[in-house]
Order: C-alpha cells, then structure tokens, then sequence
C-alpha cells in the first residue's frame, strides 16, 4: 500500500446521499429550473388569494385582472404532466446512451438497477410534489376568487376542467404518469428526441381520451327524466345550477327507450303544435339527462388518481426492468 | 542504465531486457555492486509489464549475474566473463576480416545475419547432442 | 477484496469465465468463451474488429447480461469504453467527485495525479476538452476507483503516438504499485511487446488462444526453406505458406520437448506477437487449425 496524500476512501456502500448528490449535478438546471418558475407562480397565487380574500375586491391587477390571474394558474397544472414527462424523464435514459455516459456511470460500484431507482425516486417524488404544490396554490385562489362571489355564481367549480385537474392528488396523478411515460420511452427508445416528442403526443392522447370519452363515466350517470312539453327548459338550468357533469341527454320513448330526434319533424313542422305532434307520432314522450351530480367531484378524482398513477406505476417497473434487463450496451 | 523494448524484434520483452543487462556487463557499463533501477523505475522510464521486468531480474539471479537484496534492490553480482581483453580484440579484428569477406563475395547485411544465425543454430544443436 | 471464490485454486485468478455466449438477436456476438486470467496480469484481449472484444469487457463489467455460461470476476472491475465518454457538463473535478461518490474505494490523490500527469486542467467543462483529454479524464476515474481488474477498451485509440507511449508507462506503473489486473482490448499488435503478458485472441465470438505470452510465443518457431509440403520439424502447422520456390511454416512445437534442431536450407525465426496472430486469424478465416 502506498502512503498517499489523502487517504484512500473506503465505504460499505453507495449510498442515497451520493445519488442524491449526482441527480442534482445532473439535473440541477431542469430541477431548478421548473421549480423556480413553479414556485414563483404558487408564491404570487397564495398572495392573492390573501389580498382578495382580505378585500374582498378582485378588480386589481390591470388588464390581466385577478380573474384572468387565476385563470392561467388554473390552466397551467394541465400542463406541468407534459412538462415533467417531456423534459424530465424522456432525456434521462436516452441521453446516457446517446453520450455512452451509461457505461461510465453503470461501470463505478452503483449498478444500472440502483441507478435507475434512485433516478426515479429522486426525480419523480419532486415532479409530483411540485405538480400538487402548485396545483394547491392554483386552487386557493380559485376558491379565493369564488369567495368574492355568491354561491351560485361562483366561476370555479368542481367538475369545471381545470379546477377538477388542479386538485393536489390529480396532479400527482398526471405528474407520475408523464415521468413514467417519458422514463419508459426514453429506455424504449434510446433516442431523446424520438422520446420527448411521443411522450408529449402520448401525454396528450391519454388526457384526451380520458377527459372525453372515460371521465364522464366513472360511475353511472345519473338520469332525470320528465315529460316532453312545454317546461323543456328546466332541467338544463337545474344542472346548470348543481354544477354537476353533463354527460348525455336526448329523447326517451313510452317503454324508456331512447329515441333519436326525429329530423323529419324539424324539417316539415310549420308551427310548434305540428312539431309537437310530429314528435308525438314519432314515440316521443319524454326527454332525459344524465349527469355526474357535483357531490361526487371528489369522488372522480381520486378515480382520475387511480386511472393515471396505475399506468405510471407499470410503466416505471417496467422502464426499471428494461434499463436493468442490459439486452445491448 | 536505461531499457529499450523493440517491440518488432521476435525477442520476448523479458529477454531483451535480459541481453541488455548482458551487454552492458560485456562492455564494463555495469560492474558489480552496481544496482540495477527499480522494477517501478524501469515499468515508468520505459513503458514495460512490472512482470515482464520482474521476469528478466529473475532469469538474471538464476544465471548468477545479479541477487535481489531484501528491501534495498537487485545489485550485479558478477562481471561477465568476457575473456581476455586481449583475446577479445583479436577475435573482432579476425571477424571484421570475415566481415569483409563476406562483403567482397557480394553478401550484404542480411545474408551475413542469416548465415551467422545459422552457424549460430548449428552449434547450439551441437551443444544439445 | 477478493469476493467471489468457488475452489482453492480460484483464488489467484481474476476473472473466469466459462462457456459464455452473447447474442444481439439472432447473431452470436460471444459463444463458448472460456478463460481463466491469473490475477496481476496484463492481459491483451486481440481480435479483429467485431471479434467480440467490446461485447466480452462489456459482461464482464456487468453491463451486459449473458444468454448463457458463467462469467466471475474477483472484486472491483473498472471499465473504460472505447468512446471514453465523460459527462459534458461536468469539469473533471465534477467527474472525480463522482468517482469517489459512486465507488466503495476512492483514491483522490491517484486520480489526480493522473490529470496532473497530462495537464488535464480540473475546473474546464469536459465538453470544452480535446478527445484526447477527456479520454485522460476517464482513465483518471478508473485508476482513482482502485479497481482489482481493471478494463479498457482500446485505451490507446485516438491519442497521438507521445501520449500512447506515456499512458502505457503510467498505467503500467500504476499496474506496478496497485497489483490490479488489466484486460486491454486492441487490434494494434504490434504495441503489445512488454506491455502485455498476457494474451486472449478472439475470433468470430469465439476464444482461440489464451496463456502467457512468452510461452505461447516460444512453443512457436517460423521456418523458411525450399518449396515443401511438409515442415522441417514436428509440430502442429499453423500457418503454411508458399511462394515460388519456397514454403514458410508457423509450426506449435510439442510441449515438453526441447527444441527441434533444424539443418540445411532451413532457417528458423522467432515468432512474433503480430506472426501469431496473424497466422491464427487467417487460419480461422481459411478454416485450418482451431
């Protein structure tokens, strides 16, 4: 053994310190960088929102205006799934590969494994903190904003997109999915580029449908249904009034049947009596609505939790898997 | 003393190593007492395998030229028995005349190497037998 | 540090693999490889390209999963890739606090050295460093992590010919101070002489020839004479040449056996490592011999 200046360093292990300390080398521009926008936007939202509820008055702000303030920050939880995923996750693996710094960083006492582990875990507990952090900031002044108003003409309510999406377990939700998609393409891949941009159609794609075609069923509608006449009106405002999810609604026959309209009718009626009749004679005698009544908001989101974080979770065992499976260097 | 590795020449590094610690006792560079360079000065100076450094002081002990003293180095031992000083000039000035010879009957260096190896060759199958 | 031992007799050996096979979809890029590396060697792993050579160091550092066989190592294995990447944004300093960060055993004062030795400026993004720097950087993060084996894949590519001759130095010294064993990987032949002590020769994902080199260099003689169909001595043909009027032998000579004494128009030459190789891999192109 040679005596050298500094003595060599001798540990059991590579512990969660030392990961800690290479994911923030690493990714400390991306890192601080989303936080720092991120946090500076929930700063102003909780201040705000303190300054409204204190007065009561939401005609600050000039042009933008406190209304279109809370607007943007209900909108942007939306997009922070997309921007965790896209430039978060889907350079992590790819990039490594792309410079061959996998090897450098694999071939030290850390295996790919571990590695890929801790980037999850290093990476994605801040993603998902930072995605709910703001997204109860954006809330607060949602309902600061709503505060100022009487209670049936509250702007923010709880099935509207954005303040449904901004709910703290929601984002969390979209935050793991977006890191899991981008995580999986990036060690699928291999190419960051290719990564990044189908984790963003990917992200999109699967907000989409589940916003369309899932959400409005997580459990059955509920119906309302009353006869076809002249009150035809009531049950939109009705809804209109609940704040519920309006999911389908339409014609429904003597044995409960839906019927669909008669376009005849609308084409040949001269006046309302003959429309009237001609929907009649076509079996119409009731209309319906379905729709998710406001109380189960709650409810749906943590469905929409679910919906989003079990992908994400199969998606990072899966991205675990494949970067440890080491098939090609 | 400085090593060099042609690493051209069919010689196993370790003998070349070996021949020059040789010749440099032939021609009284090294004498005995004199230290041969560490085995870590000599891997550094010339870009050789500890081993194959190693390997070379060890067939050089064997044959009773050097001894490794514990802790302190690998020191000539012997002078290698060249002969008379005088024997030996007359022995060159014989074969620079052989030389010579060769070179007026038309060989040039190769053939000469060639034909010295192989009387080389002979003898040692001689030596064996 | 030795880790893993299975038999007394493994204990001096660095690396072992037995009947390893690799494949990239259908192809072999490793099959049947078996070896054993006796510790504090420097071994020359020697092939043509896409021999194999990258693939083997690549499972023996456990960043490839074989399909098949056993591959050991004793202890710490250190691999520089062929690309000796380093991470752009790091300064080499970064990439040696990285080394003592991701390693069980780090040697500050080794690593440094190193980048003192080639001038290696430490505050300097990688990125902002010539190719052949950065390739000092990552020798300087392997030395530092005080591996038992130590890997490189084709160290010497892409340096100029005075850093070639000093990095072999260095390392070898380190070599020499460390006792680690070194597999280096290379098609340059004819840099080995000294270096290596060692020799693996790869053809075709498959182990031709292993062993120490100066014996496996002198169980072989190269003969030239006249035109023959057979060689002057006994012995296993490697490689037979003929040209004109004359013929030219590689000849493995029986082991145990002092050597042939060959007279008449026959010369003998020593074999070189480059010969040997040589001769070797056109015998397996043309199908003779292994």
């Amino acid at each position: 053994m040679t005596v050298t200046a500094v003595p060599v360093q001798r540990r059991d292990k590579v512990g969660w310190g030392d990961l800690v300390w290479l994911t923030w080398r690493q990714h400390r521009w991306s890192i601080g960088g989303l936080a720092v926008l991120l946090g500076v936007g929930a700063v102003v939202c909780l201040v705000v929102a303190a300054v409204v509820r204190n007065t009561g008055r939401v005609d600050m702000l000039g042009v933008i205006g406190v209304y279109g303030l809370s607007q943007l920050a209900a909108m942007a939880p939306m997009g922070i799934g997309a921007v965790i995923g896209v430039f978060w996750a889907a350079p992590l693996v790819s990039r490594e590969y792309e410079q061959k710094t996998s090897v450098v960083v694999w071939s030290q006492d850390l295996s790919p494994a571990r590695w890929t582990l801790g980037k999850i875990v290093l990476l994605g507990v801040p993603a998902v903190g930072l995605a709910a952090g703001f997204g109860s900031s954006a809330l607060v002044l949602a309902r600061a904003v709503n505060s100022t108003f009487p209670p049936e003409w509250q702007p923010y309510q709880p099935f509207q997109q954005f303040v449904f999406e901004a709910s703290p377990l929601v984002q969390i939700g979209y935050a793991a999915f977006g890191f899991g998609l981008g995580l999986a393409l990036s060690a699928l891949t291999r190419r960051t580029i290719v990564a990044m941009a189908l984790t963003l159609g990917g992200f999109i794609v699967a907000r989409m449908v589940v916003a369309i075609g899932w959400r409005p069923y997580y459990q059955t509608p509920v119906r309302e249904v009353w006869p076809y006449g002249e009150d035809s009106e009531r049950p939109y405002g009705q809804l209109a009034q609940d704040h519920g999810l309006h999911v389908d609604g339409g014609y429904l026959d003597a044995a409960g049947r839906e019927v669909d309209f008669p376009m005849v009718c609308a084409r040949t009626s001269t006046d309302g009596n003959s429309f009237q009749k001609c929907m009649a004679d076509h079996g119409v005698v009731s209309h319906f609505t379905d729709y998710q009544p406001v109380e189960r908001a709650g409810t749906f989101q943590v469905i929409e939790f679910f919906v989003f974080a079990v992908p994400a979770v199969a998606l990072l065992v899966f991205a675990y898997h494949w970067v440890k499976r080491s098939h090609r260097i | 003393m400085e090593f060099r590795i042609d690493r051209a020449s069919g010689l196993p590094a370790y003998l070349q190593l070996v021949r020059q610690v040789r010749e440099a006792l032939r021609l009284g560079w090294l004498v005995p007492g004199d230290r041969l360079p560490t085995v870590r000065d000599v891997v550094a100076s010339s870009g050789v395998n500890a081993n194959t450094v190693l390997k070379a002081y060890r067939e050089l002990e064997l044959s009773g030229l050097v001894e490794a003293r514990q802790g302190s180095g690998t020191f000539v031992k012997a002078a290698l028995g060249s002969g008379d000083p005088e024997v030996m000039a007359a022995l060159r000035t014989r074969f620079a005349e052989w030389v010579r010879a060769a070179r007026e009957a038309g060989l040039d260096t190769e053939d000469i190497d060639a034909l010295v190896r192989s009387v080389l060759t002979e003898g040692e199958g001689e030596a064996v037998a | 540090m030795t880790t893993v031992v299975e038999s007394v007799d493994t204990t001096a050996l660095a690396v072992r693999t037995q009947g390893l096979g690799k494949r990239y979809r259908t192809k072999w890029a490793l099959r049947d490889c078996a070896f054993e590396l006796p510790a504090g060697r420097v071994a020359a792993l020697v092939g043509a390209n896409g021999a194999g050579k990258t693939t083997l160091m690549s499972v023996l550092a456990g960043l490839l999963k074989p399909d098949e066989g056993t591959a050991v190592t004793s202890g710490r294995v250190a691999f520089v890739s062929q690309d000796k990447p380093v991470y752009r944004h790091f300064s080499a300093a970064d990439m040696l606090r990285m080394g003592a960060r991701l390693n069980t055993v780090w040697d500050q004062t080794r690593a440094e050295r190193w980048l003192e030795r080639f001038e290696i400026p430490l505050g300097k993004a990688c990125g902002k460093l010539s190719g052949g720097q950065q390739a000092q950087v990552a020798f300087a993060l392997a030395i530092g992590s005080r591996p038992t084996v130590l890997m490189l894949d084709e160290p010497l590519a892409n340096l100029d010919p005075l850093a070639r001759r000093e990095v072999t130095a260095e390392l070898l010294t380190e070599v020499e101070e460390t006792g680690m064993t070194v597999l280096l990987s290379t098609h340059v032949v004819a840099e080995l002489g000294g270096v290596a002590d060692y020799l693996l020769l790869l053809a075709h994902g498959r182990l031709l020839a292993g062993g120490d080199l100066d014996e496996l260099l002198a169980r072989h003689v190269l003969y030239t004479g006249p035109k023959s169909d057979v060689p002057p001595a006994l012995g296993t043909v490697v490689e037979a040449r003929h040209r004109g009027n004359q013929s030219t032998f590689l000849l493995e000579l029986p082991e145990d056996q002092p050597r042939p004494v060959v007279a008449g128009q026959w010369t003998e030459r020593p074999v070189t490592l480059e010969d040997y190789v040589l001769a070797q891999l056109a015998a397996t192109r043309k199908g003779i011999g292994a």
